[in-house]
């Protein structure tokens, strides 16, 4: 009983973690669609901006 | 000794990219060979001191390291300040609560956005907090040689002047107000505090700013959840190219809710091991969080007005920077969370499956935030200052005078940087008043800097009118960084090197600086004083105690 409580407990961590960390890493090699649209809309691409919002 | 390892390997994964030569520039992360030691740095003649007494510092270090080792030691003194910092801090008896929250208070959308953005002096406020506190817990307590850490903590902190008011607001908030100590914590943390306010007290830069700075940045969402619930999760900051990517992803604000969901449990057992201290730590913590939503909710207005008519509101224009209190006390609830569900765990089943869970919520933030890994992806890999700075550094100190950089903007990427935005190396560069343009541009959006100067420069400049008519002896061009400045304003000026990535231009017309202000360099020079004497008496009081190292 104890053992199997200790696999489900790593089961569910472990797959919450897995799933928050291949989401997340999708979400940094792909930079979501306001972004890209955001990038677009400046007209020029000066290289003098301190950032963008 | 695990913390110490924990702490080492969260460094190491976070600076990786520092094992390679160079610097690392980015933004406002501007280190160079040898900064010189000069008036300049201890108090800029034409901008706001936002670099005091850090630049003195950094300059008085240089002397003996040079900038791309004193860059690798100040990077990594943060990241491992910070992660052992909270883990010293957490009261626990047990490793496992501690390391949960040494990796939730060093792994932070917070600490990786203000690293992007280059401001490591912020960052050492950031890592100083958790020591501080600990240190204030010894004060209220009685224990020996409190009162001297608590006051180096603050010395760590107050490297820059947002440091130094969130050291000031923490020593007057985590002490008791009826109590000789604290009283002479204030005015001793208030003394570190004197560089930057007699600097900004006796320049000739207005000490109000532009109110378009607000809106510029405030903090902003990072995901569908909004700019507040971003903050929530330690984020928010206003710069959308120095945001971990992985902050826009559409399950990170779940991921915030949880993780406030485990503090909030474990909140009740961080107040019973902490008495006192947990409240009035909640209490400067709501007070850094309301300043950081306060540009991006009903609060505009109010800020704008204050931003634009008091002087010093310019210090809440980006309240982002203000939510360190709270990403301490969350990381300390979080810990305490992991460690009270646990123990739930471990007793309903057995102890292992306890120990499972603290693994789990061990590697959280990092699941959730993997970009922050190798230096933000690579976004700190290093790169080489071209040799045309040491040739213009050169013949600059050869025939000091001031120097006016071109083009006119502050902040610029160039090729040799990779195309990373950074802030003009040359006032750090060169041995002479350098003068940049401090208006900021954000967008489409430009934010005007505070300096008189520098505004009288830009409208003549646009005017087409020629820069030697402005009296700076020399013109030093950027080449590459955008389109180069027009031949009609670098005419009457005479050529005098000319490189791959800087050409430098002479005003023989100009021979000499311009007039000093003596009274303000005995200020400055006093203030900064006061500073040194403040650090090394208390130095001195701490090695008396010899009751407890670092």
């Amino acid at each position: 009983m104890a053992k199997l409580a200790t696999i489900v407990v790593a089961l569910v961590a472990g797959g919450i973690l897995g799933a928050v960390g291949i989401i997340a890493t999708m979400g940094a090699v792909n930079p979501s669609a306001d972004r890209v649209a955001q990038t677009s809309e400046i007209v020029d691409p000066a290289t003098s901006v301190y950032g963008t919002r | 000794m695990r913390t110490h390892a924990v702490a080492g390997a969260v460094t190491a994964v976070v600076l990786a990219p520092l094992a390679w030569p160079g610097y690392a520039l980015r933004y406002d992360m501007v280190f160079v060979p040898r900064q010189p030691l000069n008036w300049e740095m201890l108090a800029p003649a034409d901008s706001l001191p936002r670099a005091v007494p850090l630049d003195a510092l950094v300059s008085l270090a240089n002397v003996a390291i040079p900038g791309w080792l004193l860059q690798r030691i100040v990077l990594v003194a943060v990241v491992y300040l910070a992660a052992l910092g909270a883990a010293r801090l957490m009261p626990a008896a047990r490793t496992g609560p501690r390391l949960v929250a040494a990796l939730a208070y060093a792994w932070t959308p917070f600490l990786a956005e203000r690293l992007l953005l280059g401001q490591w002096a912020l960052l050492l406020a950031y890592a100083a907090l958790p020591w501080l506190v600990s240190a204030a817990r010894d004060v209220r307590d009685h224990r020996p040689g409190g009162l001297p850490r608590l006051v180096l903590a603050s010395a760590l902190a107050a490297v820059t002047p947002t440091g130094g008011l969130i050291a000031l607001a923490a020593v007057l908030v985590l002490l008791p107000l009826r109590s000789r100590a604290t009283w002479i914590a204030f005015v001793s943390v208030a003394g570190l505090n004197l560089p930057w306010l007699v600097a900004a007290l006796t320049g000739p830069a207005g000490g109000v700013s532009d109110p378009e700075g607000v809106p510029a940045f405030a903090a902003r969402a990072e995901n569908w959840a909004g700019a507040w619930w971003s903050l929530a999760g330690t984020g928010g900051l206003w710069n959308a190219s120095t945001v971990p990517a992985s902050r826009a992803s559409v399950l990170t604000p779940v991921v915030t809710l949880l993780l406030l969901a485990i503090a909030a449990v474990g909140l009740p057992l961080l107040r019973r091991r902490l008495p006192g201290l947990t409240d009035r730590l909640l209490i400067l913590a709501a007070g850094g969080f309301v300043l950081a939503a306060l540009g991006s909710g009903p609060g505009e207005p109010l800020l704008e007005w204050v931003v634009g008519h008091v002087p010093g509101g310019g210090l809440l224009r980006d309240g982002q920077k203000f939510l360190i209190p709270y990403a301490l006390i969350l990381a300390l609830a979080f810990g305490a969370g992991a460690e009270r569900l646990a123990g739930a765990l471990a007793r309903r089943f057995e102890p292992s499956a306890g120990r499972v869970l603290l693994g789990g919520l061990l590697l959280l933030p990092v699941a959730v935030m993997p970009d922050l890994a190798f230096g933000g992806l690579g976004a700190l890999k290093p790169v080489h200052y071209p040799a045309d700075w040491d040739a213009v550094a050169r013949q600059v100190a050869a025939a000091p005078g001031d120097v006016l950089s071109l083009p006119f903007e502050g902040y610029q990427s160039y090729s040799w940087t990779d195309g990373v935005v950074v802030r003009d190396p040359a006032p750090r560069y060169l041995d002479a008043p350098v003068l940049i343009n401090d208006a900021l541009r954000v967008g489409t959006v430009t934010v005007d800097g505070e300096s008189p100067r520098a505004a009288e420069v830009q409208r003549h400049l646009a005017a087409g009118r020629p820069a030697a008519e402005l009296g700076f002896r020399w013109v030093l061009v950027r080449v590459g960084a955008g389109a180069g400045p027009p031949a009609e304003v670098l005419a009457g000026l005479r050529p005098a090197y000319a490189g791959e990535y800087l050409q430098l231009w002479s005003n023989s017309s100009v021979t000499s600086t311009s007039p000093a202000n003596f009274d303000r360099r005995i200020f400055a020079l006093a203030a900064h004083a006061a500073f040194a004497v403040v650090v090394i008496f208390y130095a001195l009081a701490l090695l008396r105690t010899r009751r407890r190292s670092w």
